[in-house]
């Protein structure tokens, strides 16, 4: 049944698209809409059978050859014969990407008055099938877009295939149709009758190629397929480096002879200094730039991947709306090249860093910039380079649409640095949602202006804070947080983690520890390992080795946390620090230069570091300085989260081979140091100051170079 | 004088139930006789090998190796409450009078729970 109906149909295709012997007009010859395509008809016409795919192979109308079609995954669909420049193949009720590759043995060339050339060459397309649309053309255009776009289609989306295919159509001023789709005249050399516009701009320059490849009719296969080829190379050469003129040349070059006039190569998209990058996916992205200035910001809106894959940084989940409204606010004709892009973007990352560094109190933040003046006067010394290279992170990103649990005491969660940040809370210990400090044998600040004391608070600051001119800010100012209170049992923990996990959390940040971790939250740590969430833990600030007793076995120890200590003013460990095999990585932990977080605790009046003054006369009651391995751990969790912000596939494992390859060898101070010179081995660990101090900008930009090769 | 003490503590510990099984080891508990009442509840206070003060309540944590299997596998048991923390872990509320330690032991001893244990209470190191 099924050979009657390809019978049937390549009859039908054939009427409908014209004889193949040169001359005729395409049937499709009254508007210039090519929806109306002959291979489209071709499919409506087959309704019997809903599952053909079909469509025509032209290098001049094919004559002899096969087709095969492949799912995305590399799995044959079906084969056929190409019958007079038409195929017709059952795909069952396959949805999705597919290749065809053809084998190519003879053509009819339309440059040779229709003579048959005998070569043995395979002309490709990548494209997609839904219910809507079975058609798939194949042409050497269609190939040049299949070459460009790669071989392995399974990791293509079927947004990305069908815009290269309406690149390369662009380009050739085919329009802004896919290529795939689009008609394919098998005239030869007629064009000149042929009405339908784009059809036969198509024709022509298939025309073009063929002249270009200069084949003598004859049966020298080898030779001729080394010609066509050259040419089909010739105009992806000129396709994927964008240069129009280039392109024209070769289309006018060898059109002289047919007599046709070959407008609008180029003009629809605009002509700049654009180079494509060299890599296929920047072909893509460079494709939907293109489309995006062209349409007028409406058509094909940037996604975060072809923006970085353009080289463009500073990209995030988040913001990338934000930009592409920025882009489309510009004058369109003004946004036509990836530098003036770049442009745009950078003055937004500019402008967004300069905002972080003007918040009331960020001169005290020396953990993000060690150069600050605020403490020259003071007794002691902030050594230049202790910070954790900020910046350069926040060039990437300030940490959007990433998610962050604090599990803690109490939390003031009201407070002015962090309310708007927070989505959630939970407390597991009176149960409802209040996480505040409200009962106990705590005595409230009598100062109406004072907050209350949240160790919780000050930890879920140093992690996002947002930016709001007030008072400090977070290392991902754009994350959000869910801040968990728990007191002493072992069952609200579990409870916790379990809750931080069912909101959907990818970092979670834990500045307590009992030094015994129990085999349930071992365990739950494992299923939040294996659920891709990054749990960090604090080591304690004992100055005691965890390795020295059996008896200890802490939470920062485990094998499915990153466990962190404390960095000091003079960029080395810190002596309170807890330190062992174990642990990974150091932060900024807070010494005689405390750091400053939110929170009044009422509790610590800071040292003697700024001259005669103490560091909390320095700060209304709204903040604190505080110092602590709970206080390196929020810093190493807020750049977890920056890191997932532009990454959002890692997985914990990654995030910690990124953390420990590009951290900062802190060494031994002379003047400060309470631990030996550092003896870093091998593996780059050193058991006081594990893998060394985390930098912030080099892990993101380590994980979001991951995320682009991905 | 000494060492009778010492031998006197390694045999009551020795003899003592208060043990449970953890990371599939014996877990001995020395009891302080101390305890208070916090929310209604009784809390005892322990002492463990290293010297550390643990309370311990009416509750168990305990995990079934097969969700779907869990609640019928806990129906074999005495329990006055069971509390789900995620579809296989979960904590269970034991009778009063009843022995925590013991009953621990015995769902320990499940073929379809992986662990089970009395919830530990300990204050949580602020660092």
């Amino acid at each position: 049944m099924l050979i009657f109906q390809s019978i049937f149909l390549s009859l039908v295709l054939f009427l409908l698209t014209g004889c193949g012997g040169g001359g005729g007009g395409s049937t499709n010859s009254t508007s210039s809409d090519t929806s109306s395509s002959s291979a489209n008809s071709a499919s409506s016409s087959n309704s019997s059978n809903t599952n053909l795919l079909v469509g025509t192979v032209s290098k001049g109308k094919v004559t002899q050859g096969s087709i095969s079609i492949f799912k995305s995954d590399g799995t044959l669909l079906g084969t056929s014969d190409i019958v007079d420049g038409n195929y017709s193949i059952d795909i069952g009720d396959y949805d999705g990407n597919v290749k065809a590759i053809t084998t190519i043995l003879q053509y009819e060339d339309e440059s040779n008055n229709n003579q048959t050339v005998d070569v043995n060459i395979s002309l490709n397309a990548v494209s997609f099938v839904d219910s809507t649309s079975k058609v798939i053309n194949v042409t050497p255009l269609t190939s040049i877009a299949s070459d460009i776009l790669g071989s392995d289609i399974g990791t293509k989306s079927k947004d990305e295939i069908e815009t290269m295919n309406k690149f390369v159509a662009s380009h050739l001023g085919l329009g802004s149709t896919d290529l795939t789709k689009q008609v394919v005249s098998l005239v030869g050399s007629g064009e000149q009758n042929i009405e339908n516009t784009l059809e036969k701009k198509y024709g022509a320059i298939l025309n073009a190629v063929a002249n270009d490849s200069n084949i003598s009719v004859s049966s020298d296969r080898s030779n001729n397929t080394a010609k066509l080829f050259a040419s089909i190379k010739k105009l992806k050469d000129a396709i994927v480096t964008n240069d129009f003129n280039k392109t024209r040349k070769f289309i006018e070059d060898n059109l002289q002879e047919v007599n046709i006039s070959i407008s609008g190569i180029g003009t629809n998209f605009i002509e700049s200094n654009i180079t494509i990058p060299s890599n296929v996916s920047n072909s893509v992205a460079l494709a939907k730039v293109l489309a995006y200035a062209e349409s007028n910001g409406t058509l094909l809106p940037l996604s975060m991947l072809d923006f970085k894959s353009l080289g463009i940084n500073g990209i995030t989940l988040g913001n990338v709306n934000e930009l592409n409204q920025k882009i489309a606010n510009q004058n369109v004709n003004g946004v036509n090249s990836i530098s003036k892009i770049q442009g745009i973007v950078n003055t937004s990352i500019t402008e967004a860093i300069n905002g972080l560094r003007s918040e009331q109190y960020f001169r005290y933040l020396w953990h993000f910039d060690s150069n600050t003046t605020a403490f020259d006067s003071g007794q002691y010394t902030l050594k230049r380079g202790s910070d954790i290279n900020i910046t350069k992170a926040w060039e990437m990103t300030r940490g959007d649409g990433v998610k962050v649990a604090v599990i803690d005491d109490f939390f003031d969660y009201t407070h002015e640095d962090i309310q708007a940040n927070v989505i959630g809370t939970k407390n597991t210990v009176e149960g409802g949602t209040n996480v505040a400090r409200t009962s106990g044998n705590y005595t409230p600040p009598t100062n109406p202006n004072n907050k209350t004391a949240s160790h919780g608070s000050a930890v879920a600051a140093f992690i996002a804070a947002p930016k709001n001119g007030k008072g400090v800010v977070g290392v991902a100012p754009k994350s959000k947080l869910v801040l968990i209170r728990i007191n002493f049992q072992e069952a609200e923990i579990l409870s916790a983690l379990q809750y931080a996990k069912e909101q959907n959390v990818s970092v979670i940040n834990c500045s307590w520890g009992t030094e015994s971790i129990s085999q349930p939250v071992e365990n739950m740590l494992k299923e939040l390992y294996d659920a891709n969430i990054t749990v960090v833990f604090a080591s304690g600030n004992a100055g005691k080795n965890l390795d020295g007793s059996d008896s200890i076995n802490d939470e920062s120890e485990s094998q499915y946390v990153l466990g962190v200590g404390a960095s000091a003013s003079y960029n080395d460990v810190l002596g309170y620090s807890n330190y062992g095999n174990k642990i990974d990585i150091l932060a900024p932990g807070g010494d005689v230069i405390e750091l400053l977080s939110i929170d009044d605790t009422g509790e610590d009046n800071g040292s003697v570091a700024y001259g005669t003054n103490n560091l909390s006369n320095l700060v209304d009651h709204n903040y604190s300085f505080v110092l602590g391995t709970s206080f390196s751990a929020p810093i190493v969790s807020g750049v977890v989260s920056l890191m997932y912000s532009v990454n959002p596939h890692l997985t914990p494992q990654k995030v910690r081979e990124i953390i420990i390859s590009t951290a900062e060898k802190v060494q031994y101070d002379s003047a400060n140091s309470i631990r030996p010179q550092e003896d870093y081995n091998a593996s780059g660990f050193d058991v006081y100051r594990a893998y060394g101090k985390i930098n912030a900008g080099k892990a993101v930009e380590a994980a979001q170079k991951l995320y682009i090769q991905e | 004088m000494k060492i009778f003490s010492i031998i006197g503590l390694f045999v009551s510990v020795l003899l003592s139930e208060s043990y449970f099984y953890e990371y599939n080891k014996r877990v001995n508990l020395v009891d302080l006789n101390q305890s208070e009442i916090i929310n209604d509840k009784v809390i005892k206070y322990y002492q463990t090998s290293n010297g550390k003060r643990i309370g311990i309540n009416d509750k168990i944590i305990l995990k079934c190796i097969n969700a779907s299997t869990c609640n019928a596998t806990l129906s074999k048991y005495s329990l006055k409450e069971i509390n789900f923390i995620n579809s296989t872990l979960l904590v269970a509320t034991i009778f009063e009078g009843d022995d925590v330690f013991q009953i621990s032991r015995i769902l320990y001893e499940d073929d379809n729970i992986e662990f089970s244990k009395p919830n530990i209470l300990q204050k949580v190191q602020r660092r």
